[in-house]
């Protein structure tokens, strides 16, 4: 399960917005407790996917964006969690390509909606054990839990 | 000893641990330590040997690929961190899930597959879930010829894991011109011989199944049923109407392509997703209309480009990427070399893939169309109309002449045939089939007249058309002046 404070996922959902037609992407940052994912704080990056109008329908989180956010989450006593990415008018259902470039099971993989630039609604998607696709899990919105 | 920061998902692999600190004085000897203490992670972080492509180890801040990869040094205080680089999108538009059975965790990839596809592996499109996709499916030719020359070479060197091929033929000669995966040497070998030795040359992981038999409606769909993708390369209208209904009736993708001189069609009929063969063309063409390869002729050249077309279908059909041309028909001209496309629309009166369906089993094609499937067939309906034609064997055509009778000849093949060889040193005439009634006047009804093709179907035709015209006194020559450079003048040259 993924929880997801109320105003980190109105947050998201602004990002994703903002980088309409492209796809928005960042990290969540928090902490792992009796196997949710709980999310602490975003970490906003920007998609480095190289070709400009290929954004539209791809994103890259850089390893080196990766490696400053993981700094960033140990300078807060928190991990990476999961990556956050907008599909700009498509539904927020992890794609062939999304299970392509997938990395761990363990992730959350929190995607919104964007139609027309506003967002809807918000999946998340966890990668299987044998890396064959990915299973929905349940999105908990929180008050933020602080400590 | 260095400290091995892991990645939080990675933790439940390495007792909890969000820190690790190993021996070893390189980044690469630290990992296999690392592997080593905790055996869980190697399949998170390895992809046989190597490190899966999104891992990324970084020392202390540094990328070790800008450092000395592996064999860079590491020291007590360093921390080296397993960094993923992160990507994904949405499904390209069209991109339809085919629910076809193979699942990357179907097949491994040995060490020298691994070095063999590497190409392929590189491709986010591809990659090691693609290309194991690839070797976990299987994909039917029906026929071995033009089309199926590329289709079957680029298919097994591409990593398809099982390859069937349906066709009964020999090589022969006049093959070589187009049909690449066969050579001189094999000319009179079996075609499905020749082919296989030559997939497997290509790539021995392949499995090549072959069926040496005419494809009929008793056992088309026995053929068919273990195969995800299934490849049309027929050179003949019973056997695509057959194959496409076959198709449909088990719901299996069909890449259709057809090839006649400087043009080419390609399209994919998946009636689960879009138009069939028959909601295209729903009757064949009246038997003649449409001569075939064999008699009309083709640029060598041209089975290359739209069996390499139909491969490309094929293969993103099996690892689900791109837009298919379900739906799509593409239409090659090589002489103005042009590409277009006209959509296609599903019938839903199609008597196979429409709504109400009245073909639901496999019915008689040669009857259907009117013509034979092949060489083999019995079916005798049609093109002759059960009419049979008066005809004469090349050597008893020799004797008459030798005799000193008067036979008049006249030769309907087109003048770029006439071109390779002729009898026009025994008087032939040359008037093209399609002009022969406008010409007719040109010929005596009461003269014997012997009319010659290639191989003695146009002719049949001919005399069939002028009989109505009153021509009482025609006669076949059997075997078409190519039987008649066999057996009677070894100069001429046979094509």
């Amino acid at each position: 399960m993924l929880r997801l404070p109320a105003d980190l996922a109105s947050e998201i959902e602004a990002h994703g917005a903002a980088s309409y037609p492209y796809e928005g992407c960042g990290l969540l940052l928090g902490v792992q407790v009796d196997g949710d994912n709980v999310v602490r704080a975003l970490y906003p990056v920007e998609n480095r996917w190289e070709v400009e109008e290929e954004k539209r329908e791809r994103f890259l989180i850089t390893p080196e964006a990766m490696l400053q956010a993981e700094l960033a989450a140990m300078r807060q006593g928190l991990d990476i969690v999961g990556v956050f990415h907008s599909h700009p008018d498509h539904p927020p259902v992890a794609s062939p390509r999304d299970l392509a470039w997938a990395t761990w099971p363990g992730y959350s993989y929190l995607i919104t909606e964007v139609r027309a630039g506003q967002p809807g609604a918000s999946r998340s998607w966890q990668l299987t054990e044998d890396r064959s696709g990915f299973v929905e899990e349940p999105v908990r919105l929180v008050l933020q839990e602080k400590g | 000893m260095p400290t091995i920061r892991i990645p939080a998902p990675l933790r439940p692999y390495a007792g909890n641990n969000s820190t690790v600190r190993v021996g070893g004085t390189t980044a690469g000897s630290a990992l296999e330590e690392l592997m080593r203490a905790y055996p869980a992670l190697r399949q998170h972080l390895y992809d046989g040997d190597t490190l899966r492509s999104f891992v990324n180890i970084f020392l202390n801040e540094d990328d070790i690929r800008y450092l000395d990869g592996p064999e860079t040094p590491v020291a007590e205080q360093d921390t080296l961190m397993i960094i993923p680089s992160v990507a994904g999108g949405t499904s390209p538009a069209g991109q339809a899930a085919l629910g076809l059975r193979a699942g990357p965790g179907d097949a491994e990839l040995s060490h020298e597959e691994v070095r063999r596809y590497s190409r392929h592996l590189i491709m986010p499109e591809v990659g090691m879930a693609g290309q194991k996709k690839l070797k976990a499916s299987s994909v039917l030719l029906i026929g071995a010829g033009g089309l199926g020359s590329p289709l079957a070479m680029y298919l097994a060197a591409a990593g398809v894991g099982r390859i069937g091929l349906v066709d009964y033929d020999v090589v022969d000669a006049s093959n070589l011109q187009r049909q690449v995966i066969h050579g001189t040497s094999d000319i009179g070998r079996p075609k499905l011989d020749s082919a296989r030795d030559r997939i497997l040359d290509i790539n021995p992981h392949v499995r090549v199944d072959t069926y040496p038999v005419p494809l009929t409606s008793e056992n088309a769909l026995e053929i068919l049923l273990p195969y995800d993708v299934v490849i049309d390369g027929t050179d003949n209208f019973p056997t695509r109407y057959l194959t496409n209904d076959a198709c449909v009736l088990l719901g299996k993708p069909n890449v259709y392509g057809s090839i006649f001189r400087f043009d080419g069609q390609v399209s994919v009929f998946y009636a689960k997703e879009g138009p069939c063969y028959r909601c295209l063309f729903p009757e064949p063409p009246p038997p003649g209309l449409v001569p075939s390869c064999a008699e009309g002729g083709v640029l060598g050249i041209l089975p290359g480009t739209v069996g390499a077309l139909q491969a490309t279908e094929a293969i993103k059909l099996l690892l689900g990427v791109g837009e298919p041309l379900i739906g799509r028909l593409l239409l090659y001209d090589a002489l103005n070399m042009e590409f277009t496309e006209v959509k296609l629309r599903k019938n839903p009166d199609c008597p196979v893939c429409g709504e109400n369906p009245t073909i639901t089993k496999l019915i008689d094609y040669e009857a259907f169309c009117g013509m034979p499937a092949h060489d083999r067939s019995l079916y005798q309906h049609g093109l002759d109309t059960g009419e049979t034609v008066p005809a004469i064997s090349p050597r008893a055509l020799r004797e008459r002449i030798a005799r000193g009778e008067a036979v008049q000849l006249l030769d309907v093949r087109e003048p770029h045939e006439w071109a390779i060889s002729n009898l026009g040193h025994l008087g032939a005439t040359l008037i093209p089939k399609n002009r022969v009634l406008e010409r007719m006047n040109e010929l005596d009804t009461a003269q014997e007249i012997v009319v010659y093709c290639r191989t003695g179907a146009r002719s049949a035709e001919v005399i069939r058309l002028l009989r109505q015209h009153g021509f009482g006194k025609l006669i076949n020559l059997e075997g078409g002046i190519n039987r008649w450079a066999e057996e009677v003048e070894p100069d001429l040259p046979v094509y």
